[in-house]
């Protein structure tokens, strides 16, 4: 391939991993902020879904060129395809995790059983940054072996942040059942914590479309 | 965008100004009314289908067409503000300033060096000796060649590969110094490795020069290319960016034949 066709494709692949290094910043920074009780500080995150929604459609454009002026074959074809399934998945999960964080923000107090919210809160947390950060490390991984491997740990990170975000789901109900004036809070973290469970479903989809990028075979988006 | 015109780019030089060219065959109109601007240090690529026109175009702009006595040609060809088909131009200095590079290698029956040296010793640019030497060894580095060559110098041109043999065709033409290279098909009778390293040394050459390529190979086009100028029936029908040729076509004629529709 030409050296300028290798220039874009970097170029396509930064942008790519600049979106999701946004996402798993704002990811970190709220772990903290649940680690640390100090659930204010969330509205210091700054992710603006607009600025990524550009950013997303800046490298759809890239890639509709490249693959226009490259006809890229074999892997590159399949990396091109994947970047294009990939910004539009970094969007979802974008969402998702400003989601969390506003809802979370504005529903949980003192008043609520944080202790038991927390609880398996932070796991769940825990699990969709790893998810996250494992699935966007396979974009720059080379080596196919590590590639799968990657590949297998966030399936098992996002299997465990939906049977955490269960846990959460019956915990929280059987709080709701005893104390009802407060189920609209409750009902709010619930929702907020999903969100948070399907940043690792974004994670696990972004992982299926890395391993076909590398390996090969038939493309699955989840 | 109307056929015959083209889009002005204002951050380019231009390097070559085409007026109202018209072209006759005998009694065939060949050419129609081309005015265009071709911009210094850029690749433009001339594509369409068979007999479009596009290489009769190409011929033109070093004047190869004066070799065919029954060709008539009006309009101008500016190349640095100097119409190149002025009665006070000579065309042998016009092929100077535009070398071109042809369809099938066709290196001289001499020894690799003779091949670059044979041109700039004729025309007074270097003398025998290390002058010549140095030359030589430029125009084999810039054409991406001398490591290979660099210990049989003294063997036949026609010794070496095909895809060799047009890099050795292309160090020829860049050892006369000219400011425009011509590629008529450059790569059509080239294996796809050999086709690689010819449009890589293309876009090293473009640093230096400016080329105007007719390819029937629209990929090569679309990965080389910084303009690209659509030909049919002897009207430049689009000439644009080249990405907004293979991306956003404005003539369906433009679409219809980068898709396979036609041609």
């Amino acid at each position: 391939m030409l050296k300028i066709y290798e220039e874009k494709r970097n170029n396509i692949k930064d942008e790519v991993l600049f979106m999701g290094n946004s996402v798993i910043e704002a990811l970190e920074i709220s772990l903290q902020t649940l680690k640390s009780d100090d659930i204010s500080a969330l509205k210091d995150i700054d992710l603006s879904v607009k600025k990524l929604s550009n950013k997303s459609n800046q490298i759809d454009n890239l890639i509709v060129t490249a693959l226009a002026l490259y006809s890229p074959e074999a892997k590159d074809l399949r990396e091109m395809i994947s970047y294009l399934k990939i910004t539009n998945e970094l969007i979802r999960a974008a969402a998702n995790v400003k989601g969390f964080v506003k809802i979370f923000r504005k529903a949980f107090s003192e008043d609520l059983n944080t202790n038991t919210i927390l609880e398996f809160t932070i796991p769940l947390h825990k699990s969709s940054l790893l998810a996250l950060r494992t699935s966007m490390s396979m974009i720059e991984e080379t080596n196919e072996k590590h590639t799968e491997e990657k590949y297998h740990r966030v399936i098992v990170e996002e299997s465990k942040a939906n049977d955490l975000y269960a846990i959460v789901e019956k915990n929280i109900l059987k709080l709701i059942s005893k104390n009802l004036e407060l189920s609209k809070e409750y009902f709010d973290i619930l929702s907020s914590l999903r969100r948070l469970e399907r940043t690792a479903d974004r994670a696990s989809s972004i992982a299926s479309l890395a391993l076909f990028a590398q390996v090969g075979g038939d493309i699955i988006q989840s | 965008m109307v056929e015959g015109k083209i889009r002005m780019s204002k951050d380019n030089k231009v390097k070559v100004k085409v007026e109202k060219l018209n072209l006759w065959y005998g009694e065939n109109h060949a050419l129609h009314g081309i005015s265009t601007d071709i911009y210094e240090n850029k690749i433009t690529a001339l594509i369409g289908p068979s007999g479009c026109g596009k290489s009769t175009f190409l011929r033109c702009l070093n004047r190869m067409n004066d070799l065919i006595s029954s060709v008539k040609i009006e309009g101008e060809i500016i190349i640095d503000r100097k119409n190149i088909y002025d009665k006070d131009v000579d065309e042998v200095s016009v092929r100077k300033r535009v070398g071109m590079v042809f369809q099938q290698p066709n290196p001289f029956p001499k020894s690799i060096y003779d091949n670059v040296a044979y041109a700039p010793i004729k025309h007074g640019i270097v003398s025998k000796g290390k002058e010549c030497d140095e030359l030589v060894e430029t125009s084999l580095r810039k054409s991406g060649l001398w490591n290979e060559v660099k210990d049989k110098l003294n063997q036949p041109g026609t010794s070496l590969s095909g895809g060799q043999q047009q890099r050795l065709c292309i160090a020829r033409t860049i050892a006369i110094k000219p400011e425009v290279i011509l590629m008529d098909e450059p790569t059509s009778a080239l294996d796809p490795i050999s086709t690689e390293k010819i449009e890589a040394l293309m876009l090293e050459l473009k640093k230096d020069y400016t080329i105007i390529v007719v390819t029937h190979n629209m990929q090569q086009a679309a990965r080389v290319a910084d303009y690209t100028a659509f030909f049919h029936l002897g009207k430049l029908v689009e000439y644009d960016e080249t990405e907004t040729i293979f991306v956003n076509p404005s003539n369906k004629k433009t679409e219809d034949y980068i898709t396979g529709r036609f041609g």
